[in-house]
Formats: structure tokens, sequence, C-alpha cells
């Protein structure tokens, strides 16, 4: 027996006592600071390994936890015999085991004939015959996605038994036992799970991959399993009978659920446009409290069609809902909780397998209410299962839909045109370069016919910002500034545009200012852009009728201008 | 107009039939110009080489281009 067992603790340790060794600091320390050896991710002590089958005292503490006298094993110190300073809880009985195992065979450690035996005590007490055993004749309910089941621990097991080609052919079956087989897998995690079976049991390596590998949805995807059961009860506000036709008449009847939810979402991404006020008002006062009214949704017809993202969610769920019977979760990002009207909100929920995130406003300006305008890939609609295969299938629907709403020939090669236009750069040798007067000159005819809601023309300019100029002319050569303008009808603030252009690098000198200034507002129809002098902005920013959008602490400037639009108050 | 450079860009294939390096490319602008917004993904450098490539004088470029990003195409 170790005399450095503590035997003399304060009566308040003394459960403590029943699972925990109590030891000399020197000798905890020695445990704590040696080499460690991994097994299953986790990294045990080669010292507390050693002594857990060599030392009689650790073995009796090591024997009791193993036939579950104790339902744990702990190493501790204490300095006073009155609370525990430092602990160091020992890992589940398997890996124990399997630490013990690994340090014989890797020869970090022999045992002796007697110590064999010993070790074959533990290992007979928790092997996995010994845990058919116990389960044999068991049945195991289940309440998966509404429906309730019983099954057998033999059928169970038996699967994960099987031979590799005939598991392989039944995970790849829709159903295994008669039971989808999502269900059944969900079922078999379950029941490693409730009977301790992870924990407890010495588990055959060929099984223990395969329930490492159901548990990481490889092999069949039961994440979905049980989500999404219950309805939200927020309300949600019908639509407009003709926005609803614009969205859904031309959706074929004959494509999947999955494919009809993708469809609605491009649908409703190409139709609506975010509110150009909202975002001028940096989504606070009193024009915005509109918004927040979930009957204001029924007004949103295709014409009036600028929303927020709490109203694009509600509509969205809506529409899930009526027609293809979803369950859904609204996912707020607000101090304020779960409230209609406040922070951000997207939309989760969950069709068969699958289940799946929609934020079309996130970022604004880059968001996929502009992105579906100009056939971009979406960003806002993810399918976020871990399985590489389902987001792939997800990928695949996606692609499917958005190619038959912009009436694309089916592509056999899903390759995007930056991917193809990669391939031509290597091809060709026709590319040359083009001088920044032309690009300019190109970018204000284009700006200046554009007919688009405000929102996407400012997007628009974002994109053709980024593919008239290259990075460095971005930094050196042309600016663009969206800021709110205050002196206008009908509305408290809107955004407008402000480009800085000079050909030879945009200098911030207020006295030697070359810049040339061009002030941009898509809800001037007619001249949306024309040039503007500098001593026009600073009186505009001075008159505060010009400010900016976002963080009002930030100090913000235009190039060469006298005035911060924003500043700290 | 991109119709159009379709049309085009059919009648080259058509043409370099015989000539492996201009098919290549001319296959590859087909895939390309599938996309009817292709002209809204791709720098301006690489829409005006692939206008060269399709036939488009030098003094329209610009104004085939700007046809092609106007923003009654989206």
């Amino acid at each position: 027996m170790n005399q450095n067992i503590i035997q003399n603790i304060n009566k308040y340790l003394k459960i403590e006592k029943r699972y925990t060794i109590f030891i000399p600091l020197d000798e905890f320390n020695n445990i704590k600071n040696s080499e460690k050896i991994n097994i299953d991710g986790q990294n045990i002590s080669i010292e507390l390994l050693k002594k857990l089958i060599k030392d009689d005292a650790y073995y009796e503490y090591l024997k009791k936890y193993i036939f579950g006298e104790n339902f744990s094993l702990n190493i501790g110190y204490t300095k006073d015999g009155k609370q525990v300073d430092e602990e160091i809880d020992c890992p589940y009985k398997p890996i124990i085991i399997e630490g013990i195992e690994k340090l014989i065979s890797t020869k970090k450690m022999n045992l002796t004939k007697e110590e064999y035996k010993k070790l074959e005590v533990l290992k007979q007490e928790i092997s996995f015959e010994k845990f058919k055993d116990n389960q044999q004749g068991l049945v195991y309910n289940f309440n998966i996605d509404g429906i309730d089941y019983s099954i057998p621990f033999e059928k169970m097991i038996s699967f994960l038994e099987l031979s590799t080609p005939k598991f392989k052919e039944l995970c790849n079956n829709e159903k295994i036992e008669n039971i989808p087989k999502e269900h059944f897998a969900y079922a078999i995690d379950m029941l490693f799970q409730q009977s301790g079976g992870y924990q407890s049991n010495l588990i055959p390596p060929k099984i223990k991959q395969r329930l490492k590998d159901i548990r990481a949805f490889k092999i069949i995807d039961y994440q979905a399993v049980n989500e999404f059961l219950q309805k939200d009860p927020t309300y949600t506000a019908d639509l407009n009978k003709e926005l609803e036709k614009e969205i859904i008449s031309q959706m074929p009847e004959d494509i999947s659920t999955l494919e009809k939810a993708i469809y609605i979402y491009i649908k409703m991404c190409k139709t609506l446009t975010y509110s150009q006020e909202y975002y001028a008002l940096n989504q606070k006062g009193e024009a915005t409290l509109k918004y927040k009214d979930p009957e204001y949704i029924s007004t949103i017809t295709p014409e009036n069609n600028e929303v927020v993202c709490y109203m694009f969610n509600n509509m969205y769920a809506n529409l899930l809902k009526k027609y293809l019977g979803v369950n859904y979760k609204n996912n707020y990002k607000s101090i304020f909780g779960n409230t209609y009207g406040t922070g951000h909100v997207s939309l989760e929920f969950r069709i068969d397998k699958f289940l799946i995130t929609a934020d079309s406003t996130r970022s604004i300006l880059n968001a996929d209410l502009m992105l579906a305008k100009v056939n971009h890939p979406l960003k806002g609609i993810e399918c976020i299962n871990k399985s590489k295969q389902t987001q792939q299938e997800f990928k695949e629907s996606f692609s499917k839909m958005y190619d038959l709403i912009n009436k694309n020939e089916k592509s056999e090669e899903i390759e995007s045109t930056e991917e193809l236009i990669n391939y031509y750069k290597l091809i060709s040798d026709n590319v040359e370069e083009i001088p920044l007067t032309e690009k300019v000159s190109i970018l204000t005819e284009t700006v200046n016919s554009i007919e688009l809601p405000v929102m996407d023309a400012f997007g628009y300019t974002l994109i053709l910002n980024k593919i008239l100029f290259a990075e460095k002319e971005r930094e050196e050569n042309i600016n663009f500034k969206i800021i709110s303008n205050k002196e206008v009808e009908n509305f408290e603030a809107v955004p407008v545009g402000i480009y800085i252009i000079n050909e030879n690098g945009i200098t911030n000198e207020l006295n030697k200012n070359e810049n040339i200034y061009f002030y941009f507002d898509p809800n001037n129809r007619n001249n949306p852009l024309v040039s503007i002098s500098p001593e026009v902005l600073e009186e505009k920013i001075k008159e505060n009728t010009f400010g900016q959008i976002g963080k009002r602490n930030i100090d913000s400037t235009i190039p060469g201008i006298e005035g911060s639009l924003g500043g700290k108050k | 107009m991109i119709e159009k450079l379709r049309e085009v860009n059919d009648k080259l294939i058509k043409l370099n039939v015989n000539d492996e390096k201009n098919l290549k490319k001319y296959k590859l602008i087909q895939k390309i110009l599938k996309d009817d917004k292709c002209f809204f993904k791709m720098k301006i450098e690489y829409a005006y080489s692939i206008l060269r490539d399709l036939g488009i004088k030098k003094q329209d470029l610009k104004k085939v281009y700007v046809e092609l990003i106007n923003s009654k195409n989206l």
C-alpha cells in the first residue's frame, strides 16, 4: 500500500476521498508534469497510467472505478485536508485501459505476470462482449422526428458488426431495418450515449471507427434529426398578392422541396431591394419606425419593393410555411433579444436532412439582394450540415435553381465565370492595358444612365468600380464614398455618393486640391451623376446637410475637402 | 447585344474547326458567354480582349462594352 496516500482528511473530503486518490504535492506534480500519451484525442499522464496498474493503492481505486463502484476517478492534492487544492480528472475507462496497452505495445512499460492478470480483470469487466451480454434482450425506445420507435439492442449491434461490403450497402439504402437510415443512425448514437457505451466499454476498432464516422455524419447524415419540430410562434404578415405572384407564379411543380425553398429565396432577392432611407439613417430614428411594424410588410409590392432584414425574414418565413410547410427559427443578433424590428435577424430552417440559414441583407451593399441581380454567387443562403456530401447536394440544387431562374443553359461542369476567365488568361495573347481616362469615361457614362432602385444602384456602382479599376487605381486614383443627404423631400435622409478622381493621385491637401468630384444621386433619374465643386461640398458638410452613415464616433473626411462628416459629438 | 456576340462566336468556332489553338479559345469564350451577366464578373481588360477576339474593331470597343455593362442588363 502506498504510504503516501493521505489518510487524515477533513470530514468534508470524505466523499471526495471515495473516488479521489489524495497524494502529496511532489507526487502530484510528478504526475501532472510527466510526459503524456494521446488516446482518442485525450492526453494522459504516462506516470499516472504506470501507477494505476503497478501501485496497489492506485489499482484499488481504478478497480472500483472500472467495476462501477465509483462513478469517477481523480487524483487530488490537498494542502491542509480541508479542501481540494488541485485535481486531475482521469479519463473514461476505455481510454485508461487503451493507454496502458499502448505503453506496453510501444515498450514504454513492462508488466509482470501478476500485473498482466490484474489488467486482464479490468479488461474483462469493460469488454465489448460483456457490454453485449448486459444489453441482451433490451429494447430501446426513441421518439425521432415525431415517430415512436422500439428497436432491439441486437438489431443495432448486428448492423455495426456487418462485413464492410454489407455495411456500405445498407448505408447507401434509404432504409435500414425498415427505418429511415437517418433515424436508425440517430438511434445507434443514442444507444451508446444512453447505455454509457462510449465512456464505459472497450469497443473493437472496426466498430469504434464506424461509430466515429456515424457521429461525424460521414456515413449517414442525421444531423437534422429532431430539429425544427416546433413551429416558431413569431407572427408572419401576409404578403401583397401581386408580390406573392411575382415570386411564386412561375415556380415549377416538379422540383424538390429544397429546390422550391431555394427558388423562393432567389426570386425574393431579385424582386426586392434594401431600403435606402433605412440605410441612410443607419437604421435609427423616427423615420425607421414604420419598418419595425410587421403590418408594413403587406404594403410591399414589386414596385414599392424596399425592405430591411426582418421584413425579408418574415416574408420568407411566410412563404416557406405557406407553400412548403416548413418550420423555421428566427435567429436574432440583437441586445434586445428576439424582438421583431431590432438588431439583425436571419432565418434558419430544415428541409429533410438539410439544415439551412438564410440572410439576404448581411453587409447590405454586397448582400444577396444585390448579388442576385448580377448573377453573382449568393453568399447568404447556406447549408450548415457538417457532411460534405450534404453540402455538395445543396450546392447542386442551388446551381440548378439559379440556372433555371436566370434561364442559363445547364452547364455540364459547374464552373464560375471567374474560373473560366482564369483559364482564358492563360491562353489569350490579346490582353492590353486600358488608360485610366477611358475607364473614367466609361464609368461616368454608365453611372449616368442608371435606372435601378437606389440601393441596387449603389450595389451596381460598387461592381463597376471593381471591374473597371485595378486595386491600385482604387487606392490612388479613384475613391467612392457613400454618405447621407438630409436635404430631401419625402425622406429624412437618403444615401448619395461622392466620386473623387485624380489621374495623378488623389490628394488630401486642402490648398492644392486638384481632385475632381462627382456627386451621385440615384434618386435623380434625369441626371444622377453631376460634377460638384469642392466649395459646394465643404458648404454642405459644414451645414450638416451631408453626413456620415455608420459609426458616429469615427472621423471621416472626403480627401481634399475641409470638414469632417463624422467626428465625436 | 450578348446574343449577337454568341452568334459571332459560334461562327468563329465553325471557321476554326481545324485550328486547334483558336478553337480552344473560342470554345472557352462560348462557355464564358453562357452567363448573361458574365461581363459584370470580369475585369474590363479581359472583356476588351474577348471583344477583340470576336472581331470588334478598336474604335467600337468602348461603345459595345458600355452597352454590355449597362444597368438595364441587370
